[in-house]
């Protein structure tokens, strides 16, 4: 790996990054920033899924539940212990990260259709028990007055979240950023080779000396830790929180950004979830036919791409032609 | 005899009423060629299943390593990988997505350290093992003659380069030992060549290695020793030329001579 330098591809992330700086400047349009906050934070979801499930090659259909965590987990230390947002983030992702690990330890021994159900439940028992713990969490009202971030600026005092669209727009723009580098150098190191060696044949990668299921773990961690700082921001954000905010509907849309994408690719994750979190509002204008035309659009991405917009693995490919068998 | 590098004794393995491997005895000394020959379904594969630890035995031991032997059986793959044992598989296993330099560079995975932080952080270190790793697999396919493909994806190339591809990838966590499953399998005559001038390659650098193989025209001249495996038995062991005149080997792979008015 070379040290980072100014490639291409780093200058048009670069020119991306600066054009979505500016954005708000050109466009202070709060509904505009506020749909794009929300995709974005979706990019962040589909960013930590991509690991999971692009690179290690793990089905997860449980989500959802780490961006649960992450959210009610800053809520509860807001309320009850009036911790402030950048505090708070720390355990959120450490929180869902050790659900994440713990999730993965029985349920990684089942693979494929089996660990999709397993992740399945989980992230329906999440959802259930923020719903049944009311005395905690406010059962199905959730969690009420969580502190919006603030922020001391030089020379301004300090600024309070509140409402506005624009601080959560740089909030959320930045920690996808920032997320975002971390996982190209992960998926360019010892590590993220690892996961995507185990992806593409397991039992090679274990006679090849990959600690199979430490990295499994590993890569179930990260994935939660990165949806536990989502879940934060957005608990932050909303200043309310209820457990159908985290329902199963939204661990299908997070993995439909990763598939559209296409898996393993982080800039796949990124235009994925901008494109499938922006389509919705972008097509308010037909009404009842919104979600017929946004289901319209996926088949046709997936006739024209089924690999995504930006994958190169095909599906499953056996690496060996079949005349090994024959000449064996 | 060299002193030896891997020890098999009482290996059993059963698949249901199946005796794959029935009390097997089979030494590999250091620097030493073992070629591993039977008829299809022999349990020559099985064999290396439980070698490398992708099966657990029935009963019997497994010892490795170059002073003290320690028991390898109840190891996970990947822990008797780390301990020098490497392979190559029967129907070719690479990590098909990925680039024949990152195959390769795979294969350092137990020899290299850098975890999630320094990865992340790109320490020093990291960046350091990187280069080295990089460096080493390089030199790799070099040997293997494949440097010029480096940067393809490992899916895209032939048949026989694969099969190159595969054993580069098990050199590269600088193994004491190593097994190939039925490396010149699908190999035309040439490849077939270039193969045998890689193992003796790989024999000169002091490697052991234990061979299944079909083609004699392979085993034999490679061989410093030969086992015959049949129904999960072995029935004969020696030098190549003695097994080649062996009755019981060539009634193992011919069937019984059945003599009497046509």
């Amino acid at each position: 790996m070379s040290p980072t330098r100014l490639t291409p591809q780093l200058r048009w992330w670069i020119l991306g990054l600066l054009a979505a700086m500016a954005l708000p400047l050109l466009n202070p349009n709060p509904y505009h920033l506020d749909v794009l906050t929300t995709a974005l934070l979706y990019a962040i979801l589909a960013l930590g899924l991509n690991l999971i499930v692009g690179l290690t090659g793990l089905l997860h259909l449980g989500y959802a539940a780490f961006f649960a965590i992450g959210a009610y987990t800053y809520g509860l230390l807001s309320l009850y212990a009036g911790w402030p947002f950048w505090l708070g983030v720390i355990p959120a992702a450490a929180v869902a990260a050790l659900f994440g690990a713990a999730l993965g330890a029985p349920a990684l021994r089942v693979r494929g259709d089996y660990l999709a159900i397993i992740t399945l439940g989980f992230g329906e028992i999440v959802r259930i028990v923020f719903t049944n713990l009311d005395r905690w969490t406010g059962g199905p009202n959730g969690l009420l007055g969580i502190a919006h971030p603030q922020l001391w600026m030089p020379g301004r005092g300090v600024l309070d979240f509140g409402v506005s669209s624009t601080p959560y727009y740089y909030l959320v723009l930045i920690t996808m950023a920032v997320i975002a580098g971390v996982c190209m150098r992960l998926s360019r190191s010892r590590v993220g080779r690892a996961w995507v060696a185990i992806r593409d044949d397991e039992l090679a990668a274990a006679c090849t000396g990959i600690p199979v299921l430490q990295l499994k773990l590993l890569a179930q961690g990260c994935g939660g830790a990165i949806a536990g700082i989502a879940g934060a921001i957005f608990a932050a954000k909303q200043g309310t929180i209820t457990p159908d905010s985290f329902d199963f509907i939204l661990s299908v849309m997070i993995l439909a950004m990763v598939v559209l994408g296409g898996l393993g690719s982080i800039r796949g994750a990124i235009i994925g979830a901008l494109f499938l979190g922006v389509l919705p509002e972008v097509l308010r204008g037909f009404d009842q036919y919104r979600m017929l035309i946004f289901g319209l659009c996926m088949v046709i991405i997936i006739r024209l791409r089924p690999q995504g917009l930006f994958g190169t693995t095909h599906g499953k490919q056996s690496p060996a032609p079949s005349h090994a068998k024959s000449a064996a | 005899m060299p002193n030896p590098l891997l020890e098999i004794q009482h290996l059993t393995k059963r698949f249901g009423g199946v005796l794959a491997l029935d009390d097997v005895e089979l030494t590999v000394g250091e620097g030493e060629t073992v070629g591993l020959i039977g008829p299809n379904g022999a349990g020559k594969t099985t064999l290396f299943n439980c070698v490398t630890g992708v099966l657990r035995p029935e009963r019997g031991e497994i010892r490795f390593g170059r002073s003290s032997r320690e028991g390898v059986v109840g190891l996970a793959p990947h822990e008797i990988a780390q301990q020098g044992i490497a392979r190559t598989f029967q129907n070719i296993r690479l990590f098909s997505s990925m680039r024949v330099l990152e195959n390769v560079i795979m294969g350092t995975y137990p020899r290299t350290h850098t975890g999630l932080w320094s990865a992340t952080l790109m320490t020093a270190e990291a960046r350091r093992e990187e280069q080295w790793a990089r460096d080493r697999a390089l030199g790799l396919l070099e040997m293997v003659g494949l440097a010029s493909r480096a940067e393809d994806v490992a899916a895209s190339l032939p048949f026989g380069q694969q099969r190159r591809l595969e054993i580069a990838r098990a050199l590269a966590s600088d193994p004491s030992l190593l097994l190939l499953d039925e490396p010149a399998a699908g190999l035309n005559p040439t490849e077939k060549q270039q193969l045998l001038h890689l193992i003796e390659q790989i024999k000169a650098q002091g490697l052991s290695i234990l061979l299944i193989e079909h083609d004699m025209r392979v085993v034999m001249p490679v061989s410093d020793r030969v086992a015959v495996l049949d129904y999960g038995k072995k029935i004969a062991e020696g030098s190549p030329s003695t097994i080649q005149t062996d009755p019981r080997v060539i009634e193992a792979y011919l069937g019984t001579t059945q003599v009497g008015p046509a």
